[in-house]
């Protein structure tokens, strides 16, 4: 604990021994303050409820309190308040700081208002329960009460928390304005019924301060069912992958930190921790294939990848109050630099909630265990984050949040990296991880895959020009991509493919697999296709692509139809991965173990353009044309987002929505027919004909239709 | 799967559109509420007003308290602060050491000037809201009102308070107002008049619901008590304060003692905003099992609109029904978590043994989210046929699931009598009849 708070306790605990001390001097009756004594320890034994989640408590003992303040000199409304505290009903925990900051300050309190009392002439004879003339002395003892706890409960906190006084001080009197006011009435009343026609009026005092209770223990518990219910929600969501298990509520809590450093109101607190929450929840969109895939995405997977803030939007739009929390969840994959996704927002384009849990993202994601690396300390994941700033992440945001990193640690509550056991135990035989850079590297080719996508290590390449620099110094000085020479060696077993081209995320090769059909646009295309703003045009591209095209086809002679059936293997390749230490590893498996087969691209995706020349010529594929439709209903979808789309107000939210809406039907239309949640073969996959995949029976869309016109109870077979 | 919707749906309304505060009222409750407004003003205009600032004061904190009235979810209105002040005018006999001399009219009056203008705001907004409520609680003022002025006038005082003969009276013996205004006979006869007010009003409130809804009178009653038993408490005692609290302290306290109401009543609103965004979050959340594709586009909000509609029909108290709304949108949350989730997700035709499972799964998420009342238990018990005897919103829930999982999304004539077929086919082995019963009353309209 920190000097400052020793000494912040210690000056209270004198200032209230003090008071106390003073207590022969005021000549108080002895048999009041017996009396008194008893009438708040029976209260707060009785009646205390937790009325906030922080764990605000209330109790018609602060009656008692504001009753003494009118009728008690200050040193014995102080020892009244000891009691108060002593007797208040205790936790499990018991934190012996708090507790004596709390009897101190329970002291020092009412005889604050009892001083306020008598000073403004509220304990003179004549002055008691006389109307309105008592209001005044009345109002000032009880506001003062309300202040000095406000006052005494910030500084602690400032000191403790290195929160900010001003803000602490407003929510303090914010939450404790209800009570004490609410109190301080029924205390009046209390003495005026009392006093002036009998004590059997004074039960109907009980009434409403219950009721003000039960509104309010009311509210404190429905907010904590909403959040317990969410956070709830989203874990059931999580549960199935053990990577990414917790990282929402991770996520939030991260959030939470970098908005209390940046000294956000309460209320976009909540809010916020609400938007990190919930920011994965369009995970459930994905294909559960690409959130266990290891064997690497291929472009429109990661495309379909790409659109999870737009699915979940699509889940959060119905709930009214919450614009900033849908930006935050819709642009929390954007960059500063304005490279990332789903709409390529840069700079201050990009809403701060959003900014901000992009941040807290990848954060976690570089401290959490992966199935294919260990987790990364703290301090490594802020480096990164640091190397990020600018270009990724805010400036602003990552020095605030590294203080509140730091800030945390201070308090003795230090991020902690999830730690997970290592990856379930390879089967024998297994190649052991390759160790190499600062932390180990994956042991099978990761590929990329939708546990990952929030780190920033990994898909750095495809989205620019920045990734990790531990990484560009092992590769400097590999020009060909042969394998790493770098600063360390690797220590490759026997039969491991060594990294070969592509072989690690972020290499680029020089050299093509043979047969592949290289197209190193793929990034800068999906700039074109997903982003607006700074980025190349498409059309540019398309031109690019095509003179590529033309030199590719004069050396390897292939022709456009040619080209397409070939497109198909790499698919098979990809799903026929064989676990590396497989005795009988094809050529073709060896090349398929390239991490980033997106990279190498050797599926491409063919423009609008393409499609209908291909429709054109090959008509007779039906697959063709239905895989073209896909991609036309892919590429269209994006291109809405091309508008000018500004998330400055609410209004303008639902356009952007509108065009998320298109998308995610776009992309709801793919993920239906072309990729299957279930894991069930690509619609690609059917036009190779004769594939081991057509052997399995996937989700079909279209007979799943057929069903539905027949007896429903039919469609058991079709769903099984 | 598309996520097309219009530009303007905001929030899941069961009932579709957003009538206006007009359409939504009922005409005779209205109509009544105005013709007892224009008696009393034109009793008041003829008899004339007295004491006109005391009058102004609690008028102005009726207006105040309407005007922050409180809308709780399920659509029930809340203002404890406005019906207090009625109340307690209505009931008022002393203010400050003199008798308050306003008549029954008067006090009427004031109610309906200050439910009035308290209702302005709301209804300049649009603001989709019911007069009901506002219609309910100047009728209760009305009749308290009455009641007390006549038994006050008549039976204690046995004159008008700006008699000569009173004057004399109190002139004679001081003493005079004191033994009859304080009472303790006259202090009961305020407090029992009070609750009765609460107790019409609830009563009227119940059979307005029941025959809304087509919901029985006795679930409806017991629900209106159960709200009235809190507010309704906290109203009575306030205004009972304010009767006594008036005669010594003069008009001054009356702000003084409205504050724990005003505190109570913006707690209620907090609580009723968390609330609300509470239900919305659960039916956002329940897209996303829509989202991964294993369920239909909007089954769980269509089977939690129909569960509604049978558990009201069928007596379901509010807590149950809340309950069951709960479950009925996260009935096939299971799907997420289980390793073989049901493409498309429809359970009917699945084998009971495999249903159970996905309950079960269901129901531990459920579970987990601590808050949800009985709903896990209630998506628990769900598959169990009828036979099983699980609770009655468990078989509500399999009938509406069953039925939605057949006759989908926007079901012609032909295919929801076809799915309804299928239903009575199960009926009384798998369904239960009375739940079959109010489905196809639903299904014939």
């Amino acid at each position: 604990m920190p000097f400052s708070v020793r000494c912040y306790i210690f000056g209270l605990v004198a200032v209230a021994v003090a008071t106390i001390a003073a207590l022969p001097m005021s000549r108080t009756r002895p048999l009041l303050l017996l009396a008194m004594c008893v009438l708040v320890f029976a209260t707060e034994r009785l009646s205390r409820v937790k009325i906030a989640v922080s764990g605000w408590t209330m109790s018609v003992s602060l009656v008692v309190t504001v009753i003494t303040v009118l009728v008690l000199p200050p040193p014995a409304a102080a020892l009244i308040g000891l009691v108060t505290s002593l007797f208040s009903p205790r936790g499990s925990s018991l934190v012996w700081t708090k507790e004596i900051l709390n009897s101190a300050m329970l002291s020092l309190v009412p005889a604050s208002g009892a001083a306020v009392c008598y000073l403004t002439g509220g304990h003179e004879p004549g002055r008691f329960l006389s109307f309105p003339g008592f209001l005044w002395p009345f109002a000032a003892a009880v506001t003062t009460c309300l202040v000095a706890n406000g006052l005494i409960a910030a500084g602690f906190l400032t000191l403790y928390d290195q929160a900010a006084f001003g803000d602490v001080l407003r929510g303090t009197l914010q939450r404790a304005a209800m009570p004490y006011y609410s109190s301080a009435v029924l205390a009046l009343i209390f003495l005026a019924l009392w006093n002036d026609i009998g004590w059997y009026t004074a039960p109907l005092m009980v009434v409403p301060m219950y009721i003000a209770h039960w509104s309010l223990s009311q509210f404190a518990r429905e907010e904590a069912a909403h959040e317990g219910t969410i956070a709830a929600l989203v874990h059931a969501v999580e549960i199935k992958d053990s990577y990414t298990r917790g990282h929402s509520e991770r996520v939030a809590l991260g959030s939470e930190m970098l908005a209390r450093q940046l000294r956000m109101p309460q209320e976009r607190v909540a809010m916020l921790r609400f938007a990190g929450l919930l920011h994965d929840i369009g995970k459930l969109g994905v294909p559960t294939r690409l959130l266990t895939s290891t064997g690497g995405l291929t472009e429109e997977e990661f495309k379909l990848l790409c659109m999870h803030p737009n699915h979940g939007v699509a889940v959060l739009r119905d709930i009214r109050f919450l614009t900033e929390v849908y930006e935050g969840v819709l642009y929390h994959h954007e960059r500063l630099d304005g490279r990332g996704y789903p709409t390529g927002k840069s700079g201050d384009e990009i809403p701060e909630f959003a900014r901000i849990i992009g941040v807290a993202d990848a954060f976690d994601a570089m401290t959490s265990t992966r199935s294919y690396r260990a987790a990364r300390t703290v301090e490594e994941a802020v480096t990164e984050l640091r190397r990020g700033a600018g270009t990724q992440f805010d400036p602003v945001l990552v020095r605030a949040f590294e203080e509140a990193l730091a800030l945390a640690e201070r308090a003795g509550r230090p991020w902690v990296p999830t730690e997970l056991p290592a990856a379930p135990p390879a089967e024998a035989g297994a190649v052991p991880a390759i160790p190499a850079g600062p932390w180990p590297l994956p042991k099978r080719v990761p590929g990329f895959s939708f546990a990952d996508h929030d780190d920033p290590f990994v898909p750095a390449e495809w989205f620019s020009d920045w990734f990790p620099s531990w990484l560009a110094d092992a590769w400097e000085g590999t020009p060909g991509g042969g394998g790493p020479q770098g600063p360390f060696d690797w220590p490759l077993d026997e039969g491991v493919p060594p990294p070969g081209p592509g072989g690690i995320p972020g290499q680029r090769s020089a050299e093509l697999p043979p047969g592949a059909d290289f197209d190193d646009g793929w990034s800068a295309r999906m700039h074109s296709a997903v982003v607006r703003g700074p980025g190349p045009d498409p059309e540019d591209y398309r031109e690019d692509r095509d003179e590529r095209r033309l030199r590719g086809q004069s050396e390897a002679g292939r022709a456009e139809r040619g080209e397409r059936t070939e497109r198909t293997e790499p698919v098979e390749e990809r799903r026929s991965i064989k676990p590396v230490d497989d005795p009988s590893p094809g050529p073709a498996a060896e090349g398929a173990a390239g991490p980033f087969r997106m990279s190498h691209g050797s599926m491409r995706i063919r423009g609008v353009d393409d499609v209908r020349e291909a429709e054109g010529e090959d008509a007779g594929a039906a697959g063709s044309s239905w895989f073209s439709r896909d991609l036309a209903a892919e590429s269209s979808g994006p291109m809405e987002l091309r508008e000018p789309v500004d998330a400055g107000d609410a209004g303008d939210f639902t356009g952007a929505g509108g065009a998320g809406d298109a998308e995610a039907a776009g992309f709801g239309a793919g993920a239906e027919t072309g990729v299957t949640p279930d894991g069930g073969p690509d619609r690609v996959s059917h036009r190779a004909p004769g594939s081991e995949l057509d052997a399995d029976t996937g989700f079909d869309a279209e007979t799943e239709l057929d069903a539905d016109s027949d007896d429903p109870r039919d469609s058991e077979g079709s769903a099984a | 799967m598309t996520h097309a919707k219009p530009a303007g749906h905001r929030a899941f309304d069961p009932d579709g559109g957003v009538p206006t505060a007009w359409a939504q009222s009922n005409p005779v409750l209205l109509v009544l509420a105005c013709f007892v407004a224009f008696a009393a003003v034109a009793a008041g205009a003829v008899h004339g007003f007295v004491q006109p600032g005391y009058a102004l004061t609690f008028g102005v904190i009726v207006a105040a308290g309407e005007a922050f009235r409180v809308r709780l979810p399920g659509g029930r209105e809340a203002a404890p602060l406005g019906s207090a002040t009625a109340l307690a005018y209505a009931v008022v006999t002393e203010i400050g050491r003199e008798p308050a001399r306003h008549t029954a009219a008067e006090a009427i009056t004031v109610a309906a000037f200050g439910f009035l203008v308290g209702s302005v705001p709301h209804l300049a907004v649009r603001r989709p809201t019911t007069l009901d409520y506002t219609a309910r609680r100047f009728l209760m003022v009305a009749l308290t009102a009455e009641l007390f002025r006549m038994f006050y006038l008549r039976w204690v005082l046995g004159m008008l308070p700006d008699d000569p003969h009173l004057t004399a009276d109190i002139a004679r013996d001081p003493a005079f107002l004191t033994r009859h205004l304080h009472s303790l006979s006259v202090g009961l006869v305020t407090a029992a008049l009070l609750a009765l007010a609460i107790v019409s009003d609830a009563v009227l409130g119940a059979t307005l619901q029941a025959g809304h809804h087509r919901r029985p009178i006795v679930a409806a009653l017991r629900d209106e008590l159960r709200f009235t038993t809190r507010v309704g408490l906290a109203v009575v005692a306030t205004a009972l304060l304010v009767c006594l609290a008036t005669r010594t302290m003069s008009i001054w306290v009356l702000p003084v003692l409205c504050l724990p109401l005003t505190f109570t009543q913006l707690s209620l609103r907090r609580f009723a905003r968390i609330k609300e965004v509470h239900l919305e979050t659960i039916r956002a959340l329940s897209r996303i099992t829509e989202v991964a594709g294993l369920t239909d586009a909007g089954h769980a909000r269509r089977v939690a609109r129909t569960c509604q509609r049978i558990g009201r029909e069928l007596g379901l108290s509010e807590a149950q029904l809340l309950d069951l709304e709960y479950a009925s949108l996260m009935h096939d949350i299971g799907q997420l978590s289980v390793a073989e989730p049901v493409h498309g997700g429809r359970t009917a035709p699945l084998p009971l043994q495999r249903q159970r499972e996905l309950a079960r799964a269901g129901a531990e998420v459920i579970r987990r989210a601590g808050a949800l009342g009985n709903a896990a238990d209630i998506v628990e018990h769900h598959p169990d046929p009828f036979g099983a005897a699980g609770p009655l919103p468990s078989r509500i829930l399999r009938v509406a699931n069953d039925y939605d999982d057949l006759a989908g999304a926007a079901p012609e004539e032909a295919r929801r009598v076809e799915a309804l077929r299928h239903i009575r086919l199960g009926l009384a082995v798998h369904y239960d009849p009375a739940v079959v019963e109010s489905l196809s009353r639903m299904v014939g309209e």
